[in-house]
């Protein structure tokens, strides 16, 4: 060939990305072209690996966790978890702020997506922030980047996919995001503290036993259902996708028979929607698998980790590198393709560095996270500007403390591993 | 030329109800299937065979369907930013540039998969007696519907019928 294959699956790559062309498209075009121009791969392999791809027991689950999340959303479930999370931390300065903190880490527990968690807490917490009279855009920068912890804590849909890609074990995952979910709902409420006194926002009354027991009971039955899935999944009962399939029928049935939130014609827009999003995400992991193929069979991850040693073999510098790259993906990929592009690439970078697998698959999200809540991609940011009626511009300055806020989480994470893999190493 | 239009704008609306209500029936499917295997392991203690090659398979289906689907409504998810403030023409010729590209790839898809699917012949899958041929096929049939559709939208953008703006990529998910 008159030009190294890596050099052109990269220029294709940005060139194809930054031309809009759709990215399941680009992964597949990018493919295709270096299989068709390679004479030493049989073009028939494009008939074969991308069914490969898509037939695949694991990512069920993204679809069944989308229908749960989205009947959730639909059944203004999120209600019921806003009064709980009001009860326990709406005495403290800036109470709302710490709500919708709160909230967005018991809703994470059951969405698993950053998008629908923004728009579930968010459509109820913005208007009532706004009322109390908190700025628009700190509403939204804190309803987004709380967001983000739909993507840490289990059933996040990026660690069920970044399980599949890096061959990691769903319930290590699942059980790591856990210490670091908490982790990054305290310093977003700290942020939020510092900010709230400073400019004296208000609190939500006094602190009363009776009404967490109150508020507690009702939320009880929706919080039945991560509890489900983390015992079922870590405790080995159950797998990844039938812990989907439970928790798609248990909300369900509390959406539609409970709580009468939703109707049989809500239930079908829950299953397109799901069923888009999920052919949606599919489609790409189709097509990643194609080139993925490709990469794997002309060894070029291991020629860029190669490299990459070759510049510094020194643990830390490799590992801030690999961050800072991550970082910048976040902001100009979506979550979805960065882990299927990124992973298959710095995945044997981080085995030769000793990284342990499910702590690696931490700092790549968390990353991403973070990187998603800067433009041009900034899906969730987009939700909540909407829902604030702001302009992205007018949000970016109030987000800067809490993206500080979820650096200092991402910095300890990379620096403390134990952070990660302690609670996998206890319960499982 | 008029009744060609009204001709394509029918077959349009059809190819879209039918590809919603199989993304809608596959989606539900799978919630159906998975259900009832949770169901019989769990409560009756005796599991159906097919509990995870069959779910698999109908997720294929799913995903080249849904492919289609999505290149119709032009909901794939992709980078728009760039696009977005170019000017009109080298907006209108990029998207041209997109769509002849996504047709090449579906008529990839619609090719080699159907070469691939027509090997599969008479096999069966191995928990339950489905032909593979059955799933397999999934994919020549989405990446026809998509050329079909990437191609039908490339005439309506050259005759100004379709907008560039209608066929830039989602940026959310």
């Amino acid at each position: 060939m008159f030009l190294d294959p890596g050099w052109i699956i990269l220029i294709l790559l940005v060139v194809l990305l930054i031309a809009g062309l759709p990215i399941a498209f680009v992964l597949g075009v990018t493919a295709a072209t270096l299989i068709l121009i390679d004479p030493a791969v049989v073009p028939q392999i494009i008939g074969l690996i991308p069914f490969g791809g898509a037939n695949n027991y694991l990512l069920v689950a993204a679809l069944l966790f989308m229908i749960a999340g989205e009947v959730m959303n639909q059944g203004r479930i999120a209600e019921k978890l806003i009064a709980f999370a009001s009860s326990l931390v709406g005495h403290i300065r800036g109470g709302l702020a710490h709500v919708n903190i709160l909230t967005s880490l018991f809703f994470s527990e059951i969405s698993g997506t950053a998008t629908s968690d923004a728009a579930a807490i968010g459509s109820v917490m913005i208007p009532q922030m706004k009322k109390r009279g908190y700025p628009a855009a700190f509403a939204a920068a804190v309803t987004s980047t709380s967001a983000t912890m739909a993507i840490i804590v289990p059933p996040s849909l990026n660690l069920i996919l970044y399980a599949y890609v890096a061959n990691a074990s769903i319930a290590e995952l699942f059980a790591a995001g856990i210490l670091p979910g908490i982790m990054v709902c305290a310093l977003l409420m700290a942020t939020a503290y510092g900010i709230s006194v400073k400019r004296g926002y208000p609190t939500e009354g006094e602190f009363q036993f009776k009404r967490v027991l109150e508020t507690g009971k009702d939320a009880a039955i929706p919080l039945t259902l991560p509890i489900l899935i983390l015992v079922g999944i870590l405790g080995g009962i159950f797998t990844a996708t039938e812990a989907g399939a439970i928790a798609a029928f248990w909300s369900i049935i509390l959406a539609a028979f409970l709580y009468r939130t939703i109707k049989l014609g809500n239930l079908l827009d829950t299953f397109r929607i799901a069923g888009k999003r999920s052919a949606m995400l599919m489609f790409i992991v189709a097509t990643s698998t194609l080139l993925g193929w490709y990469l794997t069979n002309q060894r070029i991850p291991q020629d860029i980790a190669q490299a990459i040693l070759g510049i510094s073999e020194n643990y830390w510098v490799v590992l801030a590198a690999i961050n800072v790259f991550f970082l910048l993906a976040g902001t100009i990929i979506h979550g979805t393709p960065a882990i299927l592009m990124l992973v298959p690439i710095f995945l044997p970078l981080a085995d030769q560095l000793g990284i342990d697998r499910v702590h690696f698959g931490l700092i790549l999200t968390i990353n991403l996270g973070i990187g998603q809540q800067t433009p041009p991609v900034a899906s969730v940011v987009l939700i909540t500007c909407a829902i604030a009626r702001i302009s992205i511009a007018k949000i970016i300055p109030s987000m800067l403390a809490f993206i500080g806020a979820m650096l200092v989480a991402l910095i300890l994470v990379n620096v403390f591993p134990a952070i990660v893999l302690w609670l996998p190493s206890v319960i499982l | 030329m008029a009744r060609l239009i009204v001709l394509v704008e029918f077959i349009d609306l059809w190819l879209i109800r039918i590809l919603d209500a199989l993304v809608i029936g596959l989606a539900g499917l799978l919630f159906c299937l998975l259900n009832y295997a949770v169901f019989t392991r769990f409560v009756l203690n005796d599991s159906v065979s097919w509990s995870e090659e069959l779910p698999a398979h109908v997720l294929a289906v799913l995903t080249f369907i849904g492919a289609a689907y999505l290149t119709r409504t032009s909901e794939h998810l992709g980078f728009d930013a760039v696009v977005r403030i170019l000017s009109p023409g080298l907006k209108r010729a990029v998207m041209a540039g997109n769509l002849i590209l996504m047709a090449f790839f579906g008529s990839l898809l619609a090719y080699y998969g159907g070469i691939a699917a027509e090997s599969f012949g008479s096999r069966m899958l191995i928990s339950v007696d489905l032909p593979m041929a059955l799933f397999r096929y999934a994919m020549p049939v989405g990446g026809a519907l998509i050329a079909l559709v990437s191609l039908t939208r490339l005439a309506g953008l050259l005759t100004g019928q379709v907008h560039p703006d209608d066929l830039l990529p989602e940026s959310d998910a």
